[in-house]
């Protein structure tokens, strides 16, 4: 028999938030490193960028509960790996805030996760799979946007219970990037400046995402610029 | 006269606030769900019913508070628990959760900061949960937004106090001798080592300094472990919460009666 180095076999991901930013990103480093990828975004097919990679795409609004439901039953059969990555989030101070789109936000950024895992669960534990869950370094608290923030604690602290109950059966990771340039900012409301230039580029998170799920220990990781840095020597030499 | 809010003020610990409070000739606004806890508060309480999970009756209490004048202490109290295996609870049962627990105290804030409903010089009191420190499992949805709920009050807390004059805290309190508590724990027994709600709710009202308040030395000590030492916090939880909970799930008679 031929001996394979473990990260070179070939896996099915599910990726949510495909369609954009750090989502589109991981897909493209999946895709070259050889595995199966199922997407999600919410926009349809058609208005995805022009070279995206071939793969089993399909919109599904993730606040949505019974859309999720029916996504998971046709589209999923196996699966060793989900990468939750959709989320939004807006810069708004509390006096900025609209206390009707609080919902929306915590809608996308944690309840729809919680769905995702509940419905993904029985399909992992199956294969012995993990789970991927990003947030944020603004989990730790952010004044610019704290409804936001609060959606990441949130699905940190539900990661780090969860990973506790599933031990044994499926590994749980929250993955946590510092600030990315996806455009992410600039819908959130805030302007591309010089700052937006020291962003994290996405294809490194992409990685750092992608290996971090796969981490013995830990369910949590930060995904910094000092991450970012001390690996760039180990990118060259692969 | 001290006017307080106290979001599920009708049972548990947001119950012994508002005898806290009266106690102390605080005049008492109470918001539940509950329609007949609301009846039986004492004389001269303000009820307000709503249920925090939905969408309409929370804009509706929001627009019956922002008529109100403003409040010295709000203490967003109210919250719910599911326990057990995180794929054994009903998926629905755990957004509801989210939507009492989480989205419906980070709208009411909103809410009153924007409407000027928070007195300068207030206090602006969240319930967290012990949890933040040592985690949940059996409960991984109520844990996650507990530490939502305290990572919103952390946002603020700068900003609020600055421009306001507004003081946010969050009390993270252990088990306590509650219906609530009770009900989700693995050893319903256990009454005797628990909180009286009515301690932890002379602490809050003591307690205008600090962000963070841990009523109790048992409670305190077991955020101290967890700050250091998270991951031991966690498999202790595990050994004692999760694993007697889903030995309970596996025994279908205990399971039907809940
Ligand atoms: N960018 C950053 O600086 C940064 C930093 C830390 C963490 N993060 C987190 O990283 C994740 C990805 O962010 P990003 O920067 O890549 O943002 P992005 O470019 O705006 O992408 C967000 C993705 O989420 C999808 N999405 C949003 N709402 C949805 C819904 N209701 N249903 C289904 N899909 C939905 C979007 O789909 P459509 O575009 O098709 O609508 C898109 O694919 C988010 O969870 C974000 O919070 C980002």
């Amino acid at each position: 028999m031929k001996w394979q180095a473990p990260h070179r076999r070939s896996r099915i991901y599910l990726v949510t938030g495909a369609s954009s930013g750090i989502g589109l990103a991981v897909v493209k480093q999946l895709c070259a490193q050889g595995h199966r990828v199922i997407g999600t975004g919410r926009r349809s097919g058609t208005s995805l960028p022009v070279d995206y990679p071939d793969i089993d795409y399909r919109a599904v609004d993730l606040t949505e509960a019974a859309a999720i439901e029916r996504f998971i039953d046709d589209e999923i059969d196996g699966l060793d790996r989900a990468i939750l990555c959709a989320g939004a989030g807006f810069y708004r101070t509390i006096e900025e805030e609209r206390a009707g789109e609080v919902e929306h936000i915590v809608s996308i950024n944690f309840t729809a996760q919680i769905r995702l895992a509940h419905a993904l669960y029985g399909k992992l534990a199956a294969r012995k799979g993990r789970l991927g869950l990003v947030g944020s370094v603004a989990h730790k608290g952010a004044a610019a946007m704290p409804v936001y923030a609060a959606t990441k604690a949130a699905l940190d602290g539900f990661g780090r219970a969860l990973a506790l109950e599933w031990r044994d059966r499926v590994a749980v990771r929250v993955l946590h990037p510092g600030p990315t340039r996806t455009g992410m900012a600039e819908q959130a409301g805030r302007p591309a400046d010089w700052l937006t230039k020291l962003m994290l580029p996405p294809h490194a998170v992409a990685d750092m995402v992608i290996d971090g799920l796969e981490a013995d220990r830990g369910y949590r990781r930060t995904i910094s610029y000092g991450r970012y840095l001390t690996r760039l020597p180990l990118r060259a030499a692969r | 006269m001290t006017r307080v809010l106290i979001t599920g003020g009708a049972k548990g610990l947001g119950r012994a606030c508002v005898r806290t409070a009266l106690k102390n000739g605080g005049h008492v606004t109470v918001l539940d769900a509950d329609a007949s806890g609301l009846t039986q508060l004492p004389d001269g309480v303000s009820a307000i019913h709503a249920d925090l999970a939905d969408a309409a009756e929370l804009r509706s209490a929001i627009n019956r508070l922002s008529a109100s004048e403003p409040f010295d202490i709000v203490i967003m109290n109210a919250g719910i628990n599911a326990t057990g295996p995180f794929e054994t609870l009903p998926v629905e049962r755990q957004a509801k959760l989210i939507a009492v627990n989480l989205t419906a105290p980070m709208a009411l804030t909103t809410a009153l900061i924007q409407a000027d409903k928070i007195a300068r010089d207030g206090r602006l009191v969240f319930v967290g949960s012990l949890s933040h420190f040592v985690s949940y499992p059996g409960a991984s949805t109520y844990a996650g937004t507990k530490d939502g709920l305290t990572v919103f009050a952390r946002s603020l807390r700068r900003h609020l106090r600055r421009s306001l004059g507004i003081r946010v805290q969050v009390v993270a309190p252990g088990p306590m001798d509650t219906d609530h508590a009770t009900e989700h724990s693995p050893t319903p027994d256990d009454r005797g080592t628990r909180m009286h709600p009515s301690v932890v709710a002379d602490t809050i009202w003591r307690s205008w300094s600090g962000f963070l308040i841990v009523p109790g030395m048992a409670a305190s000590g077991a955020s101290i472990l967890g700050r250091l030492l998270p991951g031991m916090a966690g498999r202790i939880m595990r050994r004692v919460i999760f694993e007697k909970l889903q030995a309970r799930t596996s025994e279908p008679s205990n399971l039907s009666s809940r």
